[in-house]
C-alpha cells in the first residue's frame, strides 16, 4: 500500500516547492504527497483517503478560514493516529506550547529546514517499514 | 537721604540677581520640558513606525520564504543537471557550452541565495521590533551581562576581522547588584552598542593608519540607589550633529550597503524605553569619543507595559 504525507497550506507554490524538493523520494515511489489549500479540504481529503496509508500531515497554521491551530484537533479526532507536524512564519514559545499541547509532533518555522524536515520523514518512513 | 537712596540701590542689585536667577532657572525647566517633549514625540513617532515596519515585515517574509526556498532548491537542481550531463553523450563543444551556461545560472542563484539571506535578516530584525518581551524576565546581575556582552562582541569582532584589535577597560559598580530584565534583550542592546564602537574604532583606526591612536572601549557600571547606570564609551570616529538626530530612527544607518540594517539603534531604543521602562542618551565629539548611557529601573521589566503585542 502506497505512503502519502498530506501538506496543507493556502500557499498555492507551496505543491511546486516539496514536489521539486522530494521529487526523488515520489519517483523511487517511497511515498506520495498531496496537497490540500484550506483546512475544509485537508480533513475531506483525510477522511476520504482509501488504500493509502496517511503516515504524515504537515500543516501551515495562518490559512484564512479555519486556521491550523483549529485543525489539529480536528485531525486528532479523526485520525488519532497519524502525526502531525505543523508549520508556521512565526515559532514563539507560547505557539509551540499550544501545538505540542494539542498532539502535534513538532513544530517547524518557515523558512522550512527541508533537511529537518527530511529527517521527521524518514524516521515516519522507519516506523511503517 | 544718601543713607536712603544707597540702601534701596543695594536691595535693587539683590532683587535684580534674584531676577536673573529666576530667569535662568526658568529658561532651564523650559529646555528640560522642550527635551522632555521632543523625546516623546520620538518616541511616538518609532512606536508608529514600529507597527508599521512590523506590518510590511509580515507581508514580505511569506513570499521572501519562497524566493530563498526556490532558489536554494534550484541550485541542487543544477548540481543534478550536472551528473546527468556528465553521462550524456555529447559532441565536446556543446558539452563546453552547456557548462559554462550552467556554471553562470550556478553562481546567479547563488547570488539570490545570498541576496535572500540578507532580506531575511532585515525582515527578522523588523519583526523583532514588534515583540514586547521575548523570552523571560527575571533578575540579573548587571555586572555579569555587561561583561558577557564585552566577551561575546570581542570575539565576535575578532572572528568577523581577525586583525581587530581594542583595548577594552572595565569599571564596574560592586554596588551595581541586580535589575530585574529580559536577559535576551539587553544583550541585544549591549551587543549593539559595543559592536558600534568596535566600528567606530576601527574606522578611527584604518583612517589613522595606525599612527599614536589606541582603540580603546570602556563599560561602566553605577548604581544610583534604584536605577542601574551602564555607559559604553568608545574613542572612535564619533557621531556628528546630524547623524545624532536621526540614529534611533528605523533603518537609518551611516555604514555601506550590506553592512548595517539600519535597526541596531532603533531597536536598542525600543528595547530600553518601550520595554525596561530606562532612558538611552548619547553623548559624542566627532573625532574624539562616543559614549552611550543607560539608565534602567531596578524593576525595569515589570514597570514597563506588560504583555506582548504582536
Amino acid at each position: 500500500m502506497s505512503l502519502l504525507i498530506l501538506v496543507v497550506d493556502d500557499e498555492p507554490d507551496v505543491e511546486p516547492l516539496f514536489r521539486q524538493q522530494f521529487r526523488r523520494d515520489i519517483r523511487a515511489s517511497r511515498f506520495t504527497m498531496e496537497f490540500a489549500q484550506s483546512a475544509v479540504d485537508a480533513l475531506e481529503q483525510i477522511d476520504h483517503a482509501e488504500g493509502v496509508t496517511l503516515i504524515l500531515v504537515l500543516s501551515d497554521i495562518n490559512m484564512p478560514g479555519m486556521s491550523g491551530l483549529e485543525l489539529l484537533p480536528k485531525i486528532k479526532v479523526q485520525r488519532p493516529d497519524v502525526p502531525v507536524i505543523m508549520i508556521t512564519a512565526y515559532g514563539d514559545a507560547e505557539t509551540k506550547r499550544k501545538v505540542l499541547e494539542d498532539g502535534a509532533e513538532a513544530l517547524l518555522t518557515k523558512p522550512i529546514d527541508f533537511a529537518a524536515l527530511r529527517q521527521q520523514i524518514e524516521t515516519r518512513l522507519g516506523m511503517v517499514a | 537721604m544718601f543713607v536712603d537712596q544707597s540702601g534701596i540701590a543695594i536691595e535693587n542689585v539683590r532683587l535684580f540677581d534674584e531676577v536673573e536667577e529666576r530667569t535662568h532657572e526658568l529658561s532651564r525647566s523650559l529646555e528640560d520640558l522642550r527635551t522632555a517633549q521632543d523625546r516623546l514625540v520620538q518616541t511616538e513617532k518609532l512606536a508608529s513606525l514600529g507597527q508599521l515596519t512590523a506590518g510590511i515585515a509580515h507581508e514580505i517574509k511569506n513570499p521572501l520564504n519562497f524566493v530563498n526556498n526556490f532558489s536554494a532548491l534550484s541550485g541542487e537542481l543544477i548540481d543534478d543537471l550536472n551528473s546527468v550531463l556528465a553521462g550524456a553523450p555529447l559532441e565536446a563543444s556543446v558539452r563546453e557550452e552547456v557548462g559554462e551556461l550552467i556554471a553562470i545560472l550556478k553562481s546567479n542563484l547563488d547570488k539570490v541565495v545570498q541576496h535572500g539571506k540578507r532580506a531575511d535578516s532585515i525582515v527578522r530584525n523588523m519583526l523583532l521590533h514588534s515583540r514586547a518581551g521575548s523570552g523571560e524576565h527575571r533578575p540579573i546581575d548587571i555586572n555579569a551581562i555587561v561583561e558577557e556582552s564585552l566577551n561575546l562582541a570581542y570575539h565576535g569582532a575578532r572572528a568577523e576581522k581577525p586583525g581587530f584589535n581594542v583595548t577594552l577597560t572595565r569599571n564596574f559598580d560592586p554596588q551595581a547588584g541586580d535589575v530585574d530584565l529580559y536577559p535576551q534583550e539587553i544583550t541585544r542592546v549591549l551587543l549593539n552598542l559595543i559592536s558600534n564602537g568596535f566600528y567606530a574604532t576601527a574606522k578611527r583606526s584604518a583612517a589613522a593608519n595606525g599612527a599614536g591612536y589606541e582603540p580603546t572601549l570602556s563599560a561602566t557600571t553605577m548604581s544610583l540607589g534604584d536605577r542601574v547606570e551602564i555607559r559604553i564609551r568608545d574613542n572612535g570616529t564619533g557621531i556628528p550633529p546630524e547623524v545624532k538626530e536621526k540614529m534611533f530612527n528605523p533603518f537609518f544607518t551611516t555604514k555601506p550597503a550590506g553592512e548595517g540594517t539600519g535597526l541596531g539603534l532603533s531597536l536598542s531604543h525600543d528595547i530600553v524605553v518601550k520595554q525596561h521602562a530606562g532612558t538611552i542618551d548619547v553623548i559624542s565629539q566627532p573625532g574624539e569619543f562616543t559614549e552611550f548611557r543607560i539608565v534602567l529601573p531596578r524593576a525595569a521589566a515589570s514597570l514597563a507595559k506588560s504583555g506582548g503585542e504582536e
